[in-house]
């Protein structure tokens, strides 16, 4: 408890991160509320009041990720990952099925996703790993193969669920893991060499609306009202947003219902098309802001774990905010990959606040040893 | 060791801060072509995209705005335009059989029924115009994909069957089809607006999100200018229960009655009557109110009528008028000055051959002065009178009277009626045209020409609409009286209209007396031309009678009238003997004796 109440550590408190985070939520919270605003999951306001009571609980994670000090999770990260397998593993068995899909367990009316906390519990298991085997002249291929499971359990116990977002999600941040800590040339060769190999086999084992999606994204207008209306619906209504934006509330192809999944992934296409391009600088400069800070955490950590631990983090924010984006920008194929602070989900949101709560713990205690 | 340990842990340090610095870029990298490609949507493309975003949840609709409505002369509305709402489907979004057995269910109407309206349209199609509140909720509730409720106009006749067939009718369309709404259609019609209709991504049209292209502040008024008539709505009601009763006491086939401004030509009061059952015996029951004794043609429910209804036969039906027409070859003759109103004629004792033929009077006549032969109405007298006057100047006064050429009122459908040319009358036809057989008139002309020859000789034009004003209140058309010419002096006048007086006091008009009030006026009998016999028929008579109310005694309330009203009662095909004095002269006394004030303000003009 000493460490708990250290003065350095409080004095070290980056509490302008903790603004940041802050002004991204709020916006996202307000956006939220347009995108739902005529939906029919009841009166107005209902679902961005869910999201604020998400909030509540994931500032309560929040404070005890902040104040245990990160290294603690040297020491836990194989029972927090342990688990969180247990967990991808009990879904597949007891999860609630709907339209097919296994991917929340329902507590008491509540969903819950358990592939959100788990990317957390990968990133400090694989921070873990390359901090206890630390390689001087870059990882070979023998190096890899434990990172390599490490990454790949989880992920295919997702695709099981089924939800190839999350699971790409997965294996990006193995593969940038990877790069980070440094892999030997000819060992990077012989992946990419096995990757391009393993793409016709991935390809064939893809499920039905998988691939859809994926040729939808290469030709949108090949099926306007299928798959690809999903795309197409996006860029109507980010392009028709123009430079100023149609105002809060006063979307046509949101509030008229046109946009697919407007509050979860496509949450972003609302706020863009009642926003404009101007919102869209605004906010694209919030979250460029958000990872480079949490860059900066990592590059002036103490420790290698910490370090590493702010740079999964970081790739995590990047990650999916690029690629969520770049989906609604149309620039990426339609893939479920959530906007942190900005999609609804109580799970993803919990998940983010506790990542920043590890960011504020590794920044804070920076200077201590 | 120390210091090699410090330069590796620094290198390493310097390792970390590059490869940090690489992410740092990627960053930068991936976030400068976000933002080129929401630079490239909204900025470069916006133009096309909005154009998709419109087409997808906007559909133009046009609509005519507000129509016009009609008022008699004091304000008093006689149509009008309610909002109602119509229902209407996109096929392209409303097919699954499932939602179309529901609409079905809640219309009560066959699936199959909507399915034929949508293989009408593309991608629109009527269903039902004019849904009534409570089913247009039930449906809004219902809240069925590509189902769309539509504000539209319909037209309501406030006054229901009263002046039906002057007002006439509009289509679903709301465009004029009879009557005044035809006449007056450009005026009455609310300009064509379009209106963006917005649609959910499901394909429902979304009321509340109307708005109309043109906006009424800036580009005038679109909504269509309202009618002041002439006619005044309780004299109206007062001729119709007249005439009704008139129709249903002579078990006659139909009726018409028009009252007209003698100095004006304004149509105070124009009614039609047809007997659904003509020959109809027993009491019938309520004549009193136009309207419930089915005489009567009602344009809220044009739909379950038929022309027979609805046509104005005061200007579209001719007919032979009779006697009363003895009324102009008086008048002729006077002025012409073959005859002075004391001018004897021996009447034949009832019996005179002209030609082949041979006239007959209704009793038997010695010699009579001119105004006993309108008195009491002598076809062989007539026939003399005629025969000094001769068939030229005969005809060339019914001209000038007006008749052979359309009066020009401002109502549609008036028929041109030709008068023979008088070249081609034989002795026989001037003497039958002296008594007003063998000549085809519209009522409409004939009032109009006793309006002249009563009120010093003018005769004016006929109408009905005095203004048309704007929704902003500026006087579009203002319809005043119109002289056409002057047929006769107006002493000459004095002298027809003294002996009127007469046929009223002691001649065949005596039932059309009131206590205390001099009228005048002039009945009329006449044979139809049975065209299956090809020949005149002698149980089939129409039963006429003109008649004057003169201003003196409309001068009874306050101010002074400014016109004699002259009136027109026709019945047609009356059960029994059927003498316009029996029939129709009780009609016009009727109108008199239950006018009152009612015809005291009539006779004032605007």
């Amino acid at each position: 408890m000493a460490r708990l109440l250290d003065k350095r550590a409080w004095r070290n408190f980056d509490y302008r991160l903790l603004i940041l985070v802050f002004v991204i939520f709020g916006i996202g919270l307000w956006n939220l509320r347009s995108a739902a605003f005529s939906s029919s999951l009841g009166p107005p306001g209902t679902l961005a009041w869910r999201q604020f009571t998400w909030f509540g609980i994931g500032l309560l994670v929040m404070i005890p990720m902040t104040l245990m000090d990160y290294r603690i999770w040297e020491r836990l990260a194989w029972p927090a990952f342990g688990s969180a397998l247990l967990l991808l593993l009990a879904v597949l068995v007891v999860g609630a099925e709907t339209a097919g899909v296994k991917r929340w367990f329902i507590v008491s009316g509540l969903a819950l996703q358990p592939s959100e906390p788990c990317k957390l519990a990968l990133v400090v298991m694989l921070a873990k790993y390359f901090q206890n085997h630390p390689q001087d002249f870059g990882y070979g291929l023998k190096d890899l193969v434990v990172p390599g499971f490490l990454t790949g359990l989880p992920a295919a116990l997702i695709i099981l669920e089924p939800d190839l977002g999350t699971a790409l999600l997965y294996l990006g941040l193995g593969a940038a893991f990877c790069l980070f800590v440094g892999v030997q040339r000819k060992t990077l060769i012989v992946v990419i060499g096995i990757l391009l190999l393993a793409l016709p086999i991935l390809w064939t084992n893809l499920k039905g609306y998988q691939k859809q999606r994926i040729v939808s994204f290469v030709s949108p207008r090949a099926d306007p009202l299928g798959t690809g209306y999903q795309i197409i619906q996006s860029k109507i209504a980010v392009g028709s947003g123009c430079f100023l934006g149609k105002g809060y509330l006063q979307g046509t192809q949101t509030q008229l219902k046109f946009l697919p999944q407007q509050h979860t992934d496509f949450v972003f296409s609302v706020f863009s098309e009642e926003h404009g391009f101007l919102g869209v600088i605004l906010v694209l400069a919030l979250f460029v802001t958000l990872i480079v800070w949490s860059i900066q955490i990592g590059a002036q950590a103490k420790d290698r774990f910490g370090s590493l631990l702010a740079f999964g983090i970081a790739m995590l924010f990047l990650i999916q905010s690029v690629f969520n984006i770049g989906m609604v920008v149309g620039l990426l194929p339609v893939v479920g990959m959530p906007l942190p602070f900005f999609s609804y989900g109580g799970s993803f949101l919990i998940t983010c606040l506790a990542a920043v709560g590890l960011l504020l713990n590794i920044r804070m205690r920076r200077y201590m040893f | 060791m120390k210091i090699r340990g410090r330069a590796k842990q620094k290198s390493e340090n310097q390792q970390r801060f590059f490869r940090f610095r690489l992410v740092e870029l990627g960053l930068f990298f991936f976030a400068a072509l976000l933002l080129f490609r929401a630079f490239e949507l909204q900025v470069l493309e916006n133009r096309r995209l909005v154009a998709q975003a419109s087409s997808q949840h906007q559909r133009l609709i046009k609509v005519l705005e507000k129509r016009g409505s009609i008022y008699d002369w004091k304000g008093r509305e006689l149509a009008k335009s309610l909002e109602e709402e119509s229902l209407a489907v996109d096929p392209q979004k409303f097919r699954s059989p499932g939602e179309i057995l529901r609409l079905a269910r809640l219309l009560g109407t066959g699936e199959d029924k909507i399915a034929a309206r949508m293989k009408n349209g593309g991608g629109f199609a009527w269903v039902l115009r004019g849904v009534n509140p409570n089913l247009a909720e039930q449906i809004t509730k219902a809240d069925l994909p590509g189902v769309m409720l539509i504000p539209e106009w319909r037209r309501f006749y406030p006054q229901s069957e009263l002046a039906g067939q002057v007002l006439g009718f509009v289509g679903l369309d709301q465009i004029g089809l009879e009557g005044v709404e035809f006449k007056y259609d450009q005026f009455l019609q609310g300009q064509p607006n379009f209106y963006w209709m917005e649609r959910d991504g499901f394909g429902r049209g979304i009321k509340s999100r109307f708005r109309p292209i043109l906006d009424q502040q800036q580009e005038g008024p679109r909504d269509g200018a309202d009618l002041f008539l002439t006619l005044d709505l309780s004299l109206q009601y007062l001729l119709e229960r007249a005439l009704h009763r008139g129709l249903l006491e002579n078990r006659a086939r139909s009726g018409m009655a028009l009252v007209l401004g003698s100095e004006s030509g304004r149509i105070r009061a124009m009614a039609v009557a047809i007997s659904p059952h003509p020959g109809f015996e027993g009491t019938p029951a309520g004549f009193d109110a136009p309207g419930e004794d089915g005489l009567s043609f009602n344009p809220n429910a044009f739909f379950l009528s038929s022309p027979l209804q609805w046509r104005n036969r005061l200007i579209t039906d001719a007919y032979e008028p009779g006697s009363t027409l003895k009324v102009f070859l008086a008048a002729a003759a006077l002025e012409e000055k073959i005859v002075r109103p004391d001018s004897r004629f021996y009447c034949e004792q009832g019996s005179y051959a002209v030609g082949p033929e041979v006239i007959h009077d209704h009793k038997k006549y010695g010699t009579l002065t001119v105004g006993e032969i309108i008195k009491y109405s002598s076809n062989i007298g007539a026939a003399k009178i005629g025969q000094q006057l001769g068939r030229k100047t005969f005809y060339q006064y019914l001209r000038k009277f007006g008749f052979g050429q359309p009066t020009g009122v401002d109502l549609p459908g008036e028929v041109p009626v030709e008068l023979r040319p008088a070249n081609r009358w034989r002795p026989v036809d001037l003497a039958a045209a002296s008594f007003g057989q063998g000549v085809a008139v519209t009522p409409i002309q004939l009032a109009s020409a006793f309006a002249a020859a009563i009120n010093g000789g003018k005769l004016y034009r006929p109408y009905l609409v005095e203004r048309v004003v704007n929704s902003r209140g500026k006087v579009l058309l203002r319809n005043g009286p119109t002289l056409v010419r002057t047929v006769i002096s107006p002493s000459n006048s004095r002298i027809i209209r003294k002996m009127l007086e007469g046929v009223v006091a002691g001649g065949t008009g005596q039932k059309a007396q009131v206590p205390g009030i001099t009228l005048a006026g002039k009945t009329g009998t006449s044979q139809k031309f049975d065209f299956s016999l090809r020949q005149y028929s002698s149980e089939k008579l129409i039963s006429s009678f003109l008649g004057v109310i003169p201003r003196t005694a409309l001068n009874g309330i306050s101010g002074s009238p400014e016109e004699d009203l002259v009136v027109l009662v026709v019945i047609d095909e009356p059960h029994g003997p059927g003498w316009g004095g029996d029939v129709a002269a009780p009609v016009f006394g009727e109108l008199v004796k239950t006018g009152g004030a009612v015809l005291h303000l009539a006779g004032r003009g605007t």
